[in-house]
């Protein structure tokens, strides 16, 4: 009789310290929760503006690195809990929203990454003449694109340039008025969203003025809406 | 290894969906659980019949293995959506601001994956978003016919209509940038720059250079050039009809008014809009209607 009053008692005290640890742990986490949700919307961000910039973006080394680190610490979660034994219903549910989740910020790394590496491979021998493109790379990146450039060069050479005559052997001509190096065209036109109001009107360079109000939605060249990009004003779509 | 073509310069229905799957919905959960540390923030601890916000996916996950109940948002209830009806059919200019950014991809993925939890049946909500979405498209459709080289506005279009129309509006709006510069490369430097090489891919929207010259210099309201340009059509002349009506067109974007704006100077633009197709003997322009219909339902086929 009285062990079972006991064991009662027991259970209910486990119960209150088991409430009050979950609210105490999520008051304090809540700081933290506010970053992660702020951190994965910017990795969203992130791919969408890479995957709608004509230009290449600077590469986002803290966010990523961040990003990285998180997802190996889940893996480890999950390593951790699998090997543990106790896969009971409760804990399995629980993994398959880890790894779900796991392979959604896996799948926005790795599209950001494609994004640049199609611009990276369109635009190399500009990046290569160009110091304040290569700032905006990271170090693999960087090296992808010196071996790339090397490579191209040494195949061309190779397979055809090598008959040509001396003078039309450059591969970044520019006679003619004609480049024959790639660059991202500014005057492309983007998608864009306004976050909040921009005071004043926007001038488009051809009579055509435009307000920034928020909400609004518009496509234009993104030379002229690059600068509120750039401070978060308005964003890709 | 770059992004697959397909996915170059636009976004796939399926990433606009998979985009929209981060955003909240409430749901009222059937069991308890922990809560559940992600990477991007916490599931909180569940218990049943208190209500909790959770990211859609977690949503769909925990609906599909029926742990939870989703509350459909309000915008998706039929009372709402019948306004939104009406609203969007009221007024052919504008897009209402009733429905939410994501509102196609979230109201697909409650659909889809809780038909049971809407308060009316699922069938006449379905209808109500393609119904929606039809009035919507149509409005788009009208607006693209302005599309000129500087900017085009089209606030509260939701994020997968815009990716429905966003290949063939930057295309053309690149193609006409180019023209223009070379148009006035050309008069800067007095010299001809044959335009043509670049536009011979480009179907739609290469408007033939002298109507573009014409409509810069005598600038005709609209309504004169577009009467011309019927009357001409009727007259079986083909080629002059499109010419003027293209030109028509141009002088109206020119006047720097985008179709669907919230300014709403342009609204003597749509109820011209029929003219195109009621006119048996305008072969090109029904094509370029067809063309876009085909675009449209590519995209929503694919969808």
């Amino acid at each position: 009789m009285t062990d079972e009053r006991d064991l009662e008692i027991d259970d209910l005290i486990n119960n209150l310290d088991k409430e009050y640890y979950s609210a105490h742990r999520t008051a304090n986490s809540a700081n933290l929760t506010t970053h992660k949700s702020r951190d994965l919307k910017s990795l969203v961000r992130l791919w969408i503006s890479e995957r709608t910039c004509p230009d290449i973006l600077p590469y986002a080394h803290d966010l990523l690195d961040t990003m990285l680190d998180r997802v190996r610490e889940q893996v480890e979660v999950i390593e951790v809990n699998t090997t543990s034994g106790d896969a009971g219903g409760g804990a399995k549910l629980k993994l398959l929203f880890v790894e779900t989740e796991i392979e959604r910020v896996k799948f926005l790394v790795r599209g950001y990454l494609r994004a640049r590496i199609l611009k990276i491979d369109k635009y190399y021998t500009h990046i290569l003449n160009n110091l304040d493109m290569q700032t905006r790379l990271s170090q693999s990146e960087l090296r992808y694109t010196k071996r790339r450039g090397n490579q191209l060069k040494r195949y061309y050479d190779l397979r055809f340039l090598s008959a040509l005559p001396p003078s039309l052997q450059r591969l970044d001509d520019t006679a003619g008025g004609l480049q024959m190096v790639d660059a991202p065209d500014l005057d492309e036109v983007v998608f864009v969203r306004v976050l909040r109001d921009v005071p004043g009107e926007v001038d488009l360079g051809n009579d055509d003025k435009i307000e920034l109000r928020t909400g609004n939605i518009y496509v234009l060249p993104y030379k002229v809406i690059r600068r509120y990009v750039d401070n978060g004003d308005v964003q890709l779509v | 290894m770059a992004i697959p073509p397909k996915q170059v310069g636009t976004f796939i229905p399926a990433e606009i969906s998979f985009l929209a799957e981060n955003s909240l919905l409430t749901i009222i959960p059937r069991q308890a659980m922990e809560s559940i540390e992600l990477i991007g923030g916490t599931i909180p601890s569940m218990r049943p019949m208190r209500r909790i916000e959770v990211p859609i996916w977690v949503a769909v996950l925990l609906k599909k293995q029926s742990r939870c109940n989703i509350v459909p948002p309000n915008w998706l209830s039929e009372e709402n959506l019948k306004i939104t009806y009406d609203a969007e059919a009221a007024n052919m200019t504008r897009f209402s601001a009733n429905l939410p950014w994501e509102w196609v991809e979230v109201g697909e993925l409650i659909l889809g994956s809780a038909p049971d939890d809407l308060s009316s049946p699922p069938h006449v909500i379905r209808n109500l978003l393609r119904d929606i979405r039809e009035v919507r498209q149509a409005k788009a459709r009208a607006g693209l016919k302005n599309l000129n080289d500087s900017y085009l506005q089209l606030d509260n279009v939701g994020a997968m209509e815009l990716n429905e129309i966003r290949s063939f509006v930057t295309m053309a709006m690149n193609q006409l940038r180019i023209m223009q510069g070379t148009r006035e490369g050309a008069e800067r430097q007095d010299v001809d720059v044959e335009p043509d090489d670049q536009d011979d891919d480009d179907d739609d929207d290469d408007l033939p250079r002298e109507s573009y010259d014409d409509s810069m210099l005598t600038a005709k309201s609209y309504q004169d050039s577009s009467d011309t340009a019927r009357n001409n059509s009727r007259q079986g002349s083909e080629f002059a009809g499109t010419e003027d009506e293209r030109a028509s067109i141009n002088s109206h974007t020119f006047g720097g008014v985008p179709h669907i704006s919230t300014q709403n100077k342009s609204r003597s633009a749509l109820p011209q809009a029929p003219s195109y197709t009621d006119d048996d003997d305008d072969g090109e322009n029904e094509d370029n209607d067809m063309e876009m219909d085909e675009t449209y339902l590519n995209a929503v086929n694919s969808n």
